[in-house]
């Protein structure tokens, strides 16, 4: 058997998984037991979860396959830095340092934790990503597209893949990014670098596209063959602190929004025109893949795939058949794709297709917690719960309270890899009421979002609520509501700077998850993904005729999602949630101890 | 405000990095550029951007930390760096004398893409 450990760290969010045999066997993000978010240290704990759940000591390892090559990135560091004919001491200063003694020491780092000797291979930031949406898809053979901000000199590849090999066969390099792009206009429109580009793309439906001819003249060069170029007269990254510079700001008209602020319809027009701009290089990315290729498959990742939106217009474009797209895009899984593609291009372990289901495992990779460990978690808070052993029972008390308008903690089996909760550590609610996206916002999230939650649906009745031509079970499309759910309302409100009036507005018969232009991130539930999830939806629709939850990550605002019981309670207990199913033991709020909600973690969790 | 894990040797690797950038760094920089190397393409011209598939030698690459500054060095020199190659024992001086520097996420601006 070989057992091979992939790493990811040192960037963003750093993560570890174990491939066996070709087979996922785990994957985690560090962030979930740090609990610190988008933690990029290390990923000691990742690492220990993984070879516990593989049941594996580190000595019966093949090897370890690091997500990128510091070499090359140090080298595009260097150079980054001889471009600059300014001095950029400071910026020297944090980066040099924080390289030389992480990213050059990682095989001492794993040696010296797992206290053996080991061959630690490192791979290519591009391949790793493209291995990790080509192998675990359910295509024989596809073409590779990946998008990201950078990764040693690449931003941008096409890969082709078949049977146990992945070609890279082109790349854009450095500093010509659309993840770099995507991410100035974050910056620019007042959201945190590498975790409000979200925000963005959610912002971008309020607003018109009025800027695209801007950034087209100014910024961005579209080639014929899908490539582009950007202007860096425009962008601050190849010497400052900052995305963009004061060219960039005299062109769109004044300095950043500050956050936190008012968000205007300024903002609003430049994420419509920068999301508009994305799905048009996307689609060009997507058309010379196909010409290169001439496959009818595509497999997407980097973390412009998480990009849900653009997603949904490359599948309505029919420019492939068949669209996969790798749940953990960004950077936390280029350390499954390090392993996948150690696992079967370096040790030549044959590739086990099954061309009616993905290998992903409905990326359900994370710790899970047996009832005993839940109990005793749980009592040590002197926590009052009932126990449910009967499922079926236990989804109708849910979906019960969920009909009744209460929102409901849900932790069940293993957690999720990748940044989407999806009914494993979620908050569920009621998509027909109209109270329940600010209530959801205000009293559990504590924020005042313009964002609509996502639809969790049975994937037997999606086409009926949405128009849908995929299946979408990672939450990876955006799609629109079917006509007949929609509901008018005056668009004239969409010229108001004020967006909460516009959120609030009923869009369908459900709501709280429909977004203004009709959209929905939408995820389809099967029972061979997750059956105590589907088996609580089929509950809420035997109950309501409405075969939709809404689902949010459960978290609160700025903290990374609840991997533990632990984590869970005390999610549950800081903020309004009425009902919290751990398991089979379902507990209400007004029968805790301490039922006060508590705001201390407002000093713990920075604000995303 | 939990950001990060705390690094006391912040202060000794910043007099290390920036002696290094002042002494050595600017130097070579300098002289590359008055030779007229450009290290990144920032054109914009009509041709198409993309570069041809990277060698599959670099798929797996055995990385041992005593080996980084000959990798290094084959990479400089091998595109006339020479000015970079010849750095590189200095490089490695500066990598040993440097304290683990967690990350720290306070050290770096929410404006920015981590890049390194």
């Amino acid at each position: 058997m070989i057992n091979l450990l992939g790493i990811s760290c040192f960037y963003h969010d750093s993560a570890a998984a174990i491939v066996q045999d070709g087979e996922i066997i785990a994957a985690a993000q560090e962030e979930r037991f740090t609990r610190i978010k988008h933690d990029s240290t290390f990923p000691r704990n990742s690492i220990n979860y993984c070879l516990e759940e593989a049941f594996l000591e580190p000595n019966e390892l093949n090897a370890i396959i690091f997500y990128d090559n510091p070499i090359y990135s140090f080298d595009r560091l260097i150079k980054t830095f001889i471009n600059s004919e300014k001095s950029i001491e400071d910026q020297w200063c944090k980066a040099i340092p924080r390289f030389l003694s992480s990213k050059f020491s990682i095989q001492s780092l794993i040696q010296d934790m797992l206290n053996i000797q080991i061959p630690v291979y490192v791979t290519r930031h591009h391949l790793s990503h493209a291995a990790s949406a080509f192998f675990p898809s359910p295509f024989e053979s596809a073409a590779i597209l990946t998008v990201d901000g950078v990764g040693e000199w690449a931003t941008t590849s096409i890969s082709f893949g078949q049977d146990r090999e992945v070609e890279t066969l082109k790349e854009i390099n450095f500093p010509h990014s659309l993840g770099l792009l995507y991410s100035a206009f974050t910056y620019y429109c007042g959201f945190k670098v590498n975790s409000g580009e979200y925000k963005l793309m959610g912002l971008a439906p309020y607003g018109n596209p009025v800027y695209v001819d801007m950034i087209y003249e100014h910024l961005v060069a579209i080639k014929s063959d899908g490539s582009f170029r950007l202007n860096m007269d425009f962008f601050g990254y190849l010497d400052s602190d900052y995305m963009t510079n004061q060219k960039f700001h005299q062109l769109f008209g004044g300095l950043p929004r500050k956050p936190e602020t008012m968000i205007t319809k300024k903002e609003m027009d430049l994420a419509s025109s920068i999301q508009k701009v994305t799905e048009d290089i996307i689609k060009g990315l997507a058309k010379h893949a196909k010409e290169l290729t001439g496959s009818d498959s595509l497999c997407l990742a980097g973390g412009v795939a998480l990009n849900c939106v653009s997603n949904g217009i490359l599948d309505n474009s029919k420019l492939f058949k068949n669209l996969w797209i790798q749940p953990a895009a960004g950077d936390a899984g280029g350390a499954l794709g390090a392993a996948l593609a150690a696992s079967h291009m370096l040790f030549k372990i044959p590739r086990k297709l099954n061309i009616n289901k993905d290998s992903q495992k409905g990326s359900l990779l994370g710790p899970s917690y047996s009832t005993y460990e839940v109990r005793a978690a749980l009592d040590q808070y002197g926590a009052i719960y009932d126990v449910v052993d009967d499922a079926k029972e236990r989804a109708f008390r849910i979906a019960n309270a969920i009909k009744d308008g209460k929102i409901v903690g849900f932790m069940n089996g293993r957690m999720e890899f990748g940044p989407r909760a999806l009914g494993s550590r979620s908050i569920l609610g009621d998509p027909r009421r109209e109270d329940t996206q600010a209530k959801m916002n205000l009293k559990i999230k504590y924020r005042e979002s313009f964002r609509p939650f996502a639809p969790s649906i049975l994937k037997s009745r999606a086409n009926e609520w949405f128009d849908l031509n995929n299946d979408s079970p990672y939450m990876l499309l955006v799609t629109t509501i079917s006509k007949d759910k929609r509901k008018s309302f005056n668009k004239k409100e969409l010229s108001n700077n004020n967006l909460l009036n516009i959120v609030n507005i009923p869009k369908s018969t459900i709501p709280a998850v429909t977004h203004v232009d009709y959209s929905a991130r939408i995820q389809t539930i099967t029972i061979e993904n997750n059956s105590e999830y589907f088996n609580l939806i089929s509950a809420f629709e035997s109950l309501t005729g409405c075969p939709v939850l809404v689902n949010t990550s459960f978290n609160v605002r700025g903290e990374p999602i609840v991997c533990s019981p632990d984590d869970a309670y005390k999610c549950f207990m800081r903020t309004e949630m009425d009902l919290l199913v751990v398991e089979n033991c379902i507990m209400q709020k007004s029968h805790q101890p301490h039922n006060q909600p508590d705001d201390s973690w407002k000093d713990q969790y920075e604000l995303d | 405000m939990i950001l990060g894990r705390i690094n006391m040797n912040s202060t000794r690797n910043q007099k290390l990095s920036s002696h290094f950038y002042r002494k050595l760094f600017l130097k070579a920089a300098k002289k590359l550029r008055d030779k007229g190397y450009i290290p990144i393409e920032l054109s914009l011209s009509d041709e198409e951007s993309w570069y041809s598939s990277p060698s599959q030698n670099d798929d797996f690459v055995l990385f041992e930390k005593e080996k980084v500054a000959e990798q290094l060095s084959d990479l400089w020199s091998s595109s006339g760096l020479v000015e970079l190659s010849s750095l590189v024992p200095e490089f490695m001086h500066l990598s040993d004398n440097l304290e683990f520097d967690y990350i720290y996420n306070s050290e770096i601006p929410p404006f920015i893409y981590v890049m390194y």
